[in-house]
């Protein structure tokens, strides 16, 4: 599995009030890479256009060479495209097999599909697999950050996206979803996190993208962290960056 | 004590008329996140369709009957939702006020429909059985298979399949729904249009056990919002419970006390209801302070 995301002069937002300028960048399987960039900088904007929810003005986002802006959400999603959204976006009152069968139906997956998908998000993490019958509003904060996790996962994405992952997690819990998102980006997919809690992020990150007023201000690698407290000098605050 | 099983098999029979429309009134709300105002006159409609079917004289099977009488009033819901409703995306405010005025066209419908004052379809079979000495006719029994089996089959679908559980999904989490490509606003016709269907089906077994005023719709339809907000609207597992409350109070004071107060009973047990709401959803503004309920500070979301 190894593909591309290319983005190419986005320009967006909602309504008439414009979000994204001239957005442009590219990933390859295989990268992790953060969004960075403070609040009202676009990131969340990106990835719903990327995923279809807003309709851009200009621009295009193509996977491994194929348009995917003008295609509805389960064309973008059986395509290879996955989303966790900021919030988990879950259905509490569902159980996990619930919510994993409604996302698999939403994607237009035909009934064994959506099976094969659910045990892919359960060996993915297991911890899905003894919960299945449970309702989501009974887990706990990681747990539920699995649940969307493997959520995204049913169509085996070749792009993963995650926005905010860490809301809501304790540290531990957070390490151990950046550790996933490690471990998912080496298996060859493309992963877009946006993040606040961006130093943490950087640490398993190989790019990162920063965004300013709906512009690309930073587009570089992250090599061994130790661009980390320029990056937080630079774009967020000096405070960040002292240890 | 025939007397008093005799009281409670049309409480039963109250029961299950209040419930098939009080699970469209959920319908409704779960899916769509409003309420259907219109649900007493589309109950209405069933029975004047019934009635005018019969009359026409052409079509004497009920199960063809019943197939055309739910049709119709389905059309007229479906093309409510999608000529009216859906244009006002989701605004739940702007909705209740669409399905006030789709009321009052439809009852005028019902009126132009309606020459005799009260209308009364005929049974689908006279005669009944007596256990015990306590008469049931088999319309009653009809009526009452009837919201067993909606309420079975209503389970079954909103536990065992994809449409169900998806709808379950929008009610839950609309914009997750939307956000996984799901197409909220045909569920929210689909939802509608049943709702529809489920008060003219009710009509079509109910009515001819007691006949129904062009303008006996709403009455029927705000007990049967009661039953459905007693335990919290929305649920259909309360509902039945609600249902079953609102008949029995109905049923027990017009045969123990005065038939003419049952109504005014039930009614000011919905100013309760609505009372109640209205405390929830200002959080407790009407409510004198020293009545308001301390609530504690939740702790933080977390692991």
């Amino acid at each position: 599995m190894s593909s591309e995301l290319r983005i190419e002069g986005i320009v967006g937002g909602y309504g008439d009030l414009t979000v994204l300028r001239d957005v442009s960048f590219a990933v390859e399987g295989g990268q992790l890479l953060v969004l960075a960039g403070p609040n009202g900088a676009g990131k969340t904007t990106l990835l719903s256009t990327v995923m279809g929810a807003l309709k851009p003005s200009a621009g295009s986002v193509k996977l491994d060479g194929e348009e995917l802006l003008g295609l509805p959400i389960h064309r973008r999603t059986r395509m290879g495209v996955g989303l966790v959204p900021e919030g988990r976006g879950l259905f509490p009152s569902l159980t996990v097999w619930e919510n994993l069968r409604v996302a698999a139906r939403a994607a237009r997956l035909h009934s064994d599909q959506a099976e094969e998908g659910i045990e892919r998000a359960t060996a993915a993490f297991p911890i899905i697999g003894e919960r299945l019958q449970q309702k989501v509003q009974s887990l706990s904060g990681g747990e539920q950050q699995m649940v969307a996790i493997g959520r995204a996962l049913l169509t085996d994405p070749s792009v993963l996206l995650l926005d905010e992952p860490s809301m809501g997690l304790a540290p531990i819990i957070w390490h151990q979803v950046l550790d996933t998102c490690r471990r998912l980006a080496d298996e060859g997919r493309v992963v877009v996190v946006v993040e606040q809690r961006v130093l943490e992020a950087l640490r398993v990150a190989d790019r990162c993208v920063v965004l300013q007023h709906g512009r690309v201000v930073r587009d570089g690698s992250v090599e061994a962290g130790s661009e980390l407290p320029e990056l937080a000098e630079s774009y967020f605050s000096a405070e960040a960056a002292k240890p | 004590m025939i007397d008093f099983l005799q009281t409670t098999e049309g409480v039963v029979t109250a029961a299950a008329a209040y419930l098939l429309i009080g699970l469209g009134w959920n319908l409704v709300y779960n899916t769509c996140g409003y309420l259907n105002l219109a649900m007493g006159t589309f109950y209405i409609l069933g029975a004047v369709f019934s009635w005018k079917l019969e009359a026409a004289g052409h079509i004497h099977s009920p199960f063809i009957l019943v197939v055309l009488v739910c049709a119709a009033v389905g059309a007229i819901g479906f093309a409510a939702e999608r000529l009216l409703l859906r244009r006002l995306g989701g605004n739940a405010l702007n909705a209740l006020i669409v399905t006030i005025g789709l009321n009052l066209m439809l009852l005028q419908l019902a009126m132009k429909l309606s020459p005799a004052t009260v209308i009364r379809p005929e049974l689908f079979i006279s005669g009944g059985i007596s256990p015990g000495g306590v008469h049931i006719s088999y319309q009653e029994l009809i009526v009452w298979a009837t919201a067993a089996a909606v309420t079975a089959g209503l389970f079954v679908f909103f536990t065992r399949t994809d449409l169900g559980r998806t709808m379950r999904a929008c009610t839950d989490n609309r914009p997750a729904a939307e956000g996984l490509g799901i197409k909220v606003p045909t569920l929210a016709t689909i939802a509608f249009t049943v709702s529809a269907i489920l008060a003219a089906l009710a009509a079509f077994v109910v009515a001819p056990t007691q006949g129904s005023a062009y303008n006996s719709g709403d009455l029927i339809a705000i007990k049967a919002f009661m039953a459905v907000s007693i335990v919290g609207l929305g649920r259909n597992g309360g509902a039945i419970f609600g249902a079953f409350l609102v008949a029995a109070v109905e049923g027990y004071v017009a045969r123990y006390w005065n038939p003419e107060i049952s109504n005014i009973v039930v009614l000011s047990g919905f100013l309760v209801v609505l009372y109640v709401y209205a405390v929830r959803s200002t959080g407790g503004r009407f409510v004198p302070s020293w009545m308001r309920i301390r609530r504690r500070p939740t702790a933080p979301q977390g692991v």
